[in-house]
């Protein structure tokens, strides 16, 4: 039985690479004592994925992982007993039976992240809030190098044809929150740190910038 | 530290998790219920500490304590240390984030001379002075423990107390002191008194050492009249009555031994010649199976881990090995569970067993004969012979391996090009075993994998007088085998020469060198141990500055009168006893085993009370 689920990835847990991230998961299992089908091979493993990596020292509200149990278990049960077991900022908060047949990170197709813009006066924060629609109007090429065997190879992309939308969501003080749908393709998505820099060029008298993901979104139904 | 500023060097530094702590089973308690705030200090990154079970075993037995809270620090890699520099943040504690400087203790583990180094820089970045007699009562006591500690002299200006041998009731008596110190209005030198009447506890700042105009050491002087004369190692008379935690710390990120470590015994009944921990940790002391596969289960559940190791310093010796390998197997196999043996023999009594844990989680093997010719496996006593290892080899490749690792080293005492030669036809001889088979058999992409250390002459061992082959020796002899043996099958690597040339130097120090260390601290040398950090010439030029000769400590052959740095403690084992095994090893004449026959070696009468095994004479 395959059962997807969400959770969140806060506090400390920032810091966690992805590979970490799926050993965090695994060893939660081992704990519960539910039983998973394993992988076969040299160094049997939990039948576990993530389905796409969240970018070292990002705090999440919406990670979505795939894990496939042995034993009928009922999903409120698989929720309770997880959450006994994972670290202090990790818990699971939905969950559900997975009967489709394609696997989930195949079926990502955004991610939507909150950036929380902090300025340095208030005629920035007014400034942003004003330039926030036409902020897509423009190419924004971005180039990403890539180390291939002995080479360096360059490669460009248009940042803002990535990004299927940015909404305002509220302004307090001087800090201003943005929704930023970023589009996953099968040749790729964006880095958060891509759209970071690209903010902290795009708009004046930024002081800093939080970044949370939110959700990730999926061609059809997965929970 | 506020927090803003952590998490922005976090987001500069390598392996961020490795500074967070926050990782399941880590203690937090709250201070104002504390009397006492010790700091177990690793000198190493995050992941080599987090894979000791010294440490898993001291920090839960000090948390045990409602008023001692046991926290942990190691060494800040490079790019971390740069970080604390620049924005003057003190080095922290994993639990609390405060600075080493206001706990009461610093612990730190010796287990490797080429990491005393990064002490000092642990204290400096503290912002603690380096030299005991610097530090006033507004400082925490800085002491340590572990194999190192067995000679402490190259220490003994920055250490303020040392624990010699086994710490699981040393170290909460030594708490037990310092609490009832505290109550009445803490001094430290009225302390540190008090403590170094402690059985097991040596306080350098006591004594002071006197040398001859050829710089060997004439005599020891005290200078408080009631410290001991000779310190005497603790040991756990039963371990299965000692302390041992019910859960241990699970690491977010993957260190180097990412399992549960089962301590299964202490101390060797081998008696290799060359084998410090074979000395020191005597005498032997076996857990019972009930007592393992209870703290099997305890360690499992609260961790998640997914396999068990099986440790000591020679697993196949275990008297009840294959009944504790089943019931492990038999309890844990369904879940997946792998099991690890390091050091098996391979035979026919454990040839099923093998076959089964390797069904579940699949293995790499090591073998170490240590030397390639028998004559030079006599002189170090390390029995095995070419046969038996050709046999083992021969069943491992029936079971299925292609591919091993064996282990030797170079610049043994009396070695010789034949000797050295040895190891070469030894690879070639396994070589050929694999493939000298009916070809249906022959499976896999076989490779060998040779590793050379270097020989360090090391204190309690019947070697503690001879001399270190010198750079030179040791580099024609690398690179001797580096020439003999080409072949694609077959992979050789060594040890660094200079590396291992100045471990000897700190293995065998006496006070002086600590002048070494500490000048080449000053001039930038840490992380000794990790090959691209190590700079060899800096450590040559603070010698120099500091007057001192390498070679007067590794490279000079000891006559069996010298005061040695360490003889003032005492590990159980006898100097005469050292002595013999030392003639018996020019002589090429072998020890047997302690099990079949008393080598006499004193550990009986001096710390046992008794016959070392129930079943002995």
């Amino acid at each position: 039985m395959k059962i997807v689920f969400k959770y969140t990835k806060l506090g400390k847990l920032k810091f966690i690479s992805h590979l970490d991230n799926l050993r965090v998961l695994q060893r939660a299992l081992r704990r519960t004592g539910i039983m998973a089908k394993y992988s076969e091979g040299f160094n049997p493993h939990p039948k576990l994925c993530i389905a796409y990596p969240l970018s070292l020292g990002v705090e999440s509200i919406g990670e979505i992982a795939e894990v496939e149990v042995i034993e009928d278990i009922s999903i409120s049960e698989f929720i309770a007993r997880m959450n006994q077991c994972l670290p202090q900022g990790m818990e699971i908060t939905d969950a559900g039976v997975y009967l489709g047949s394609q696997s989930i990170p195949s079926m990502v197709c955004s991610q939507v992240y909150r950036f929380t813009i902090s300025h340095n006066d208030q005629e920035s924060v007014d400034a942003t809030i004003n330039s926030l629609n036409g902020l897509l109007d423009n190419d924004y090429i971005i180039i990403r190098e890539k180390k291939k065997k002995s080479k360096i190879v360059k490669k460009e992309m248009n940042l803002t044809s990535f990004i299927l939308n940015i909404d305002l969501l509220c302004s307090k003080m001087l800090d201003v929150d943005v929704q930023i749908v970023i589009h996953v393709s099968d040749s790729g998505s964006l880095k958060v740190d891509e759209v970071r820099d690209f903010l902290y060029n795009s708009l004046n008298g930024v002081k800093s910038i939080e970044i949370k993901r939110i959700a990730l979104n999926f061609i059809d139904k997965v929970i | 530290m506020n927090k803003h500023l952590f998490d922005e060097i976090l987001m500069r530094v390598e392996k961020p998790a490795r500074y967070t702590g926050g990782e399941l089973n880590s203690i937090v308690k709250d201070i104002s219920n504390v009397n006492i705030r010790f700091a177990f200090a690793f000198p190493d990154v995050y992941e080599v500490g987090m894979s000791h079970l010294g440490m898993h075993i001291i920090y839960n037995l000090l948390n045990s304590y409602p008023n001692i809270w046991c926290e942990r620090v190691f060494t800040p890699w490079t790019d971390m240390e740069k970080e604390l520099r620049n924005h003057q943040v003190e080095l922290f504690t994993l639990e609390s984030n405060d600075s080493l400087k206001v706990f009461d203790f610093i612990g730190f583990t010796l287990q490797y001379e080429m990491s005393y180094t990064n002490i000092l820089n642990m204290l400096q970045l503290s912002g603690i002075p380096l030299e005991s007699h610097k530090r006033d009562e507004n400082y925490p006591l800085i002491i340590a423990g572990g194999p190192c500690a067995f000679n402490p002299e190259p220490l003994h200006e920055f250490i303020d107390m040392f624990f010699i041998g086994e710490s699981e009731e040393l170290l909460p008596e030594v708490m037990g002191l310092y609490e009832k110190h505290k109550k009445a209005g803490y001094s430290r030198l009225a302390f540190l008194k008090e403590a170094c009447l402690i059985e097991g506890i040596y306080v350098p700042s006591f004594y002071d050492v006197a040398y001859d105009d050829t710089g060997k050491i004439s005599k020891r002087i005290k200078l408080f009249n009631q410290a001991p004369d000779v310190i005497k190692k603790r040991i756990i008379k039963d371990l299965n009555k000692s302390y041992f935690p019910d859960k241990i710390i699970v690491p977010y990120i993957e260190t180097v031994h990412d399992r549960i470590v089962l301590e299964i015994f202490r101390g060797c009944t081998r008696g290799c010649r060359f084998c410090q921990a074979g000395m020191i940790y005597r005498p032997v002391r076996e857990k019972s199976v009930e007592t393992l596969l209870a703290q099997a289960e305890l360690l499992l559940d609260s961790t998640g881990h997914e396999e068990i190791s099986l440790s000591s310093l020679s697993t196949g010796d275990y008297s009840k090995l294959i009944e504790l390998s089943q019931a492990l197997l038999d309890k844990y196999e369904e879940r997946r569970i792998g099991l690890s043996l390091p050091s098996l023999r391979l035979d026919s009594i454990t040839f099923g067993l093998i076959e089964r844990v390797q069904k579940v989680r699949k293995s790499g093997l090591t073998f170490a004969p240590e030397a390639g010719s028998q004559r030079m496996r006599d002189v170090i006593n390390k029995n095995i012979t070419d046969e038996d290892i050709l046999e083992s080899v021969k069943t491992a490749f029936e079971l299925g391996w292609s591919n091993i690792k064996l282990y030797f080293m170079v610049g043994l005492p009396g070695e010789t090009k034949d000797d050295i030669y040895g190891i070469k036809e030894m690879v070639y001889r396994i070589k050929d075993a694999f493939f000298d088979r009916p070809r249906e058999l022959i499976r896999g992409n076989f490779n060998i994998n040779v590793s050379a250390a270097c020989f360090v002459p090391k204190p309690f061992t019947p070697f503690q007088w001879d001399t270190q082959n010198t750079v030179k020796e040791f580099q024609d002899k690398t690179g001797y085998l580096k020439r003999e043996i080409k072949d694609r099958k077959i992979s050789f690597s060594y040890h660094d020469p200079k590396l291992s040339y100045l471990e000897g130097v700190f293995a065998l120090g006496d006070r002086r060198v600590a002048n070494g260390m500490r000048r080449a601290f000053e001039m930038g040398c840490t992380f000794d141990g990790w090959g691209d950090e190590f700079d060899y010439d800096k450590w040559l030029s603070a010698f120099k500055e500091e007057n001192l000769s390498m070679d007067f400590y590794n490279c000079r052959k000891k006559a069996y009168d010298e005061i040695l740095p360490w003889d003032f403690i005492d590990c159980g084992v006898r100097k005469e006893y050292l002595i013999d095994e030392k003639e018996k090893s020019l002589k090429g004449i072998t020890t047997d085993d302690c099990r079949v026959n008393c080598s006499g070696c004193g550990v009986n009468t001096s710390l046992v009370g008794g016959p070392c095994f129930e079943d002995s004479l």
